[in-house]
């Protein structure tokens, strides 16, 4: 069921009613059917694979409980914790391998032996990537590492973890919710709340207004070049790139922005998904801003324990290429997700090594970088780099990512963009200047966050026909936009 | 209670711009919706009211029938319900709505492209974006195509949500007319497309005398029904039979490009065989094809081509066809002679009928060209005396009345004098010019007034 569906939109409202008038005891209860069924919509078998995952890991950690409670000595709890973590751990990523590695796994090995003159005929094999698999065990495995770490105690109730781990709104695309974070607000005694109701319903306008209006829009545009993009060069790709990034950006944030305000009319609060990762001024700050819920779990659960940089300048940039790698092939069992995380990675290390020299550089010549214009050029230069690593993310093999970037610097045709080359790529005029009115918009909203203000908070101080004439002008362009729409969410395939 | 109130009342001010254009779409849909709507309605008004004279012969079928069947030339009390897109599912609702409003006629003609025997592209785009049939009837249908419709394109993935937003008019489903037609700048074409429709009982008359070109050779290896329309075709075939209405299964010709090998013509064959067997009071007729020039594009006759096959469908079955033309009959008629670009197909279209055909002739080719055409659709030619200008008139049927019209020549001019009308005068036109003017005896007017030019051997529409 997508959130951009009439499904959704008759499920949701339904959902909210009965959650609300069923007695407090058995509205966990409600919501953990509602969430079952928001996944058995897709398929129904596949709700096995999440109560399997939800069985193991809430077993994980009773024992872990069990084991902090019992007599052992420190040193044995300590391996015997070990041992649960290892087979959570290696229980779930096993069903995240066997559904979305597998047959990339054999291909490559194909590949490999192929290289040495072994030819394996490897069948592929006909399997259905479960929606949202990577999201729900990744938030199931954190709470088991939470566990073992004693920041939590482990969940007694089944009935709540079950819905910690399937809580319909972020299950299928995140956010990736941490257990000190939504596991404790089941317990909270919870009633309906009109003013969260009403910053959750605004928050679900503003998620389809990005996904609808922005996404959906810049997606027809994207598919057009990238469906032949032998047949464009220059700025023809270059615009295809940029609005790519944008693409990606107001699909997954309008995903997770209407995920939490969701969870908002529901009572519940979801962490922050994003920051302005275009507004970063590099490329280790937008990964702090660009998917948080991954990253911050890459980084708690993976970086760290490999050491992060606490073991010296190799052993730090070794942790960080492969946290990026595996961040990539999280993202799809593809070479160009791989080599997506690889890059960013790469500029993180270069970068690394670079700003000591760049800042005596500008101490030398007494530049000043903290001014405006030398913060946009930062904001530019990131903002390249990443939009060079989203080609590999978009194009279907590295050779294709490589030839669309050998092609988007031909330059030759700036002309036609101005002779109405830009309609010539999937939207025509009205829809071009419907994207530009909501790319504004999205930029109005970036600036205003960015200087730490909530918008929201913002929204309300203003007059309520200045209010309205925003509200009714998104309402107008989503709309507007429900032609063009009907597409998946993009990250439902991670 | 009263949070919860103020919620939903704001909740409702905020959504207000997609309230206003969700009613718009329930008030206004001949202001947006794409130009099969008015055929569609005007469809389901005519067959959901009692009509106040009587049809002998109906027509049922998908766009090709649509196009095919012309009721000026077939007979007045003859009407072309068929509907572009549409499989024998649809056109069983459309004759059970005629029946339920209407006595039963004397013969129904239903035409089918195989491709609506075996699939459907616009059931979800057309049959149900349009409303033409009933809620009732929609989840009839529905409920047929769940039980059978598997493998065609109607099942698709959301069809319950589908159903429910088009039902609704939900603007997801309408926007992208909306946003196309600029909310009502399709208002005045659909009004007129939909006086046209009426105006030729039904007929779709859009693709007029367009021109179907290819050299590719079009193979029909296999014909298939699909258990769906297949049971659909029964039940239509048996509501007639119950009705004690002639059913005459016609396969439109095509276009000569376009083969049948034998395992088709077999295939064919026993599907029909098999029919007929079951049915032993229908006739099935296979007009294979045409020429090229008959068609639009590879499935529609143009006007020429449903000229040809209405024509040609009178002359298989003249007792269908009984009644005479009457006035609004004649203005339909009127209106394909209007709309002609070529002097022979005016002569096919005004044969048989009361109408006054004069010809100048400044090309020397009347004689040899037109006159045994002419003669051959039963007119008489006569030419006028005048030592300036070749001058010929033709009258479409020589039934003895007195003509209103009269040609002579005064001051080196040829005078035409209708009575009602202006005198009309004509000079000498250019050398290689055929001049020709259509006059309408039954209502005294001038149809219109053509010149043709001649050139590499063939007459063209001056513009």
């Amino acid at each position: 069921m997508l959130f951009n569906s009439m499904e959704f939109l008759i499920f949701f409202p339904v959902v909210l009613l009965i959650y609300f008038i069923v007695p407090q005891k058995i509205k966990n209860l409600w919501l953990l059917i509602s969430s079952y069924y928001f996944y058995m919509c897709w398929n129904a078998k596949y709700a096995l694979l999440l109560l399997f995952s939800t069985l193991v890991t809430y077993t994980s950690g009773l024992c872990m409980e069990m084991i902090k409670q019992s007599r052992y000595n420190r040193v044995r709890k300590i391996t015997y914790k070990k041992i649960i973590v290892a087979g959570s751990f290696t229980l779930n990523l096993l069903l995240l391998f066997y559904f979305k590695y597998f047959n990339f796994a054999l291909d490559v090995l194909g590949r490999v032996l192929r290289i040495v003159h072994i030819e394996l005929n490897v069948p592929v094999f006909d399997i259905i990537l479960p929606v949202g698999i990577s999201f729900y065990i990744f938030q199931a495995l954190s709470y088991t590492m939470d566990v073992y770490r004693d920041e939590i105690y482990a969940e007694k109730n089944f009935f709540r973890y079950a819905l910690f781990v399937s809580f319909f709104p972020q299950l299928v695309a995140g956010p990736i919710e941490r257990s000190k974070n939504l596991l404790k607000q089941f317990s909270e005694h919870r009633k309906f709340n009109a003013n969260m109701a009403r910053d959750g319903l605004l928050l679900m306008l503003w998620g389809y207004f990005l996904k609808l209006v922005i996404a959906d829009r810049c997606a027809v545009l994207v598919n057009t070049v990238y469906g032949d993009f032998a047949a464009y060069h220059g700025f023809q790709i270059i615009i295809a790139n940029v609005l790519f990034a944008f693409q990606i950006y107001c699909d997954f944030m309008g995903y997770s922005i209407i995920a939490t305000g969701a969870a908002k009319v529901l009572g519940f609060r979801l962490m922050n998904n994003f920051e302005q990762p275009y507004l970063a001024q590099s490329v280790k700050q937008f990964w702090r801003r660009w998917h948080i819920s991954l990253s911050s779990w890459l980084r708690d659960y993976l970086y760290i324990p490999l050491g992060g940089n606490r073991k010296g300048r190799v052993k730090k940039y070794r942790n960080l290429l492969i946290t990026f790698l595996i961040s990539g092939l999280w993202h799809g069992a593809n070479i160009t997700f791989v080599i997506w995380g690889g890059l960013h990675g790469i500029y993180q290390i270069c970068e690394d090594i670079v700003s000591p020299y760049a800042d005596r550089f500008y101490e030398r010549f007494r530049i000043d970088t903290q001014n405006f214009s030398w913060k946009c050029i930062r904001v530019v230069k990131t903002f390249i780099l990443t939009d060079i690593a989203w080609v590999f993310f978009r194009a279907d093999t590295p050779m294709a990512a490589l030839r669309i970037l050998k092609r988007s610097a031909e330059l030759s045709n700036s002309g036609l963009l101005l002779k109405g080359g830009l309609y010539q790529l999937g939207l025509d005029e009205k829809n071009i200047s419907i994207l530009v009115i909501a790319l504004s918009a999205l930029l109005f909203s970036s600036i205003i966050r960015e200087s730490g203000r909530d918008v929201l908070q913002w929204l309300k101080r203003q007059s309520i026909i200045f209010r309205f004439a925003l509200y009714w002008g998104a309402v107008l362009l989503i709309t507007l936009s429900l032609d063009i729409t009907g597409q998946e969410f993009i990250y439902f395939q991670f | 209670m009263k949070k919860i109130f103020g919620l939903a009342v704001k909740g409702i001010c905020v959504m207000l711009p997609m309230i206003v254009i969700w009613v718009y779409t329930w008030i206004n849909p001949l202001g947006f919706m794409t130009d099969g709507t008015p055929f569609d309605l005007w469809n389901k008004e005519k067959t959901n009211t009692k009509q106040e004279k009587y049809y002998e012969a109906v027509f049922l079928g998908d766009s090709t029938a649509n196009a095919a069947y012309v009721p000026e030339i077939l007979s007045d009390a003859s009407i072309n319900l068929s509907l572009g897109s549409i499989t024998p599912m649809e056109a069983y609702y459309i004759l059970g709505d005629w029946l339920e409003h209407n006595d039963a006629p004397k013969v129904c003609y239903i035409s089918f492209l195989d491709y609506h025997m075996k699939d459907t592209n616009a059931f979800w785009s057309r049959t149900m974006y349009t409303h033409r049939f009933r809620l009732d009837q929609n989840l009839e249908m529905m409920k047929a195509i769940l039980a059978k419709g598997e493998g065609t394109a109607i099942g698709t993935e959301n069809y319950i949500t589908d159903f429910i937003a088009y039902e609704l008019r939900l603007p997801n489903k309408y926007i992208t007319s909306l946003m196309n037609a600029g909310f009502n700048q399709r208002y005045e074409e659909n009004v007129e497309a939909r006086r046209l429709s009426a105006l030729h009982g039904g007929r779709y008359i859009a693709r007029g005398t367009e021109v179907y070109k290819t050299s590719k050779t079009i193979k029909f290896n296999k014909f298939k029904v699909h258990p769906l329309f297949d049971d659909y075709y029964r039940r239509l075939i048996k509501m007639c039979l119950e009705n004690d209405i002639q059913v005459r299964l016609v396969k439109l010709p095509l276009p000569d490009n376009e083969k049948f090998t034998e395992n088709y013509e077999e295939e064919f064959q026993a599907y029909y065989e098999q029919l007929k067997e079951d049915y032993p009071d229908i006739t099935v007729d296979w007009i294979p094809t045409y020429e090229q020039e008959y068609f639009a594009d590879r499935n529609h006759v143009n006007s020429h081509g449903a000229l040809q096959f209405s024509k040609e469908i009178k002359e298989r079955y003249p007792d269908d066809f009984t009644e005479k033309m009457s006035a609004g009959r004649i203005e339909a008629l009127n209106d394909s002679i209007a709309d002609e670009n070529k002097a022979d197909q005016i002569i096919r279209w005004a044969s048989g009928k009361d109408y006054t055909l004069l010809f100048q002739d400044e090309t020397g080719k009347f004689t040899s060209v037109y006159e045994k055409l002419l003669k051959s659709n039963s007119y008489s030619v006569k030419e006028l005396k005048s030592k300036k200008m070749k001058v010929y008139y033709a009258f479409g049927t020589d039934d003895g009345n007195e003509k209103a019209v009269s040609v002579q020549e005064e001051k080196g001019k040829v005078v035409i004098k209708i009575k009602g009308e202006d005198v009309r005068k004509w000079k000498k036109v250019d050398k290689d010019v055929l001049r020709v003017m259509v006059i309408d005896n039954y209502n005294n007017q001038i149809v219109c007034e053509k010149s043709f030019k001649y050139e590499k051997e063939t007459f063209h529409l001056i513009k």
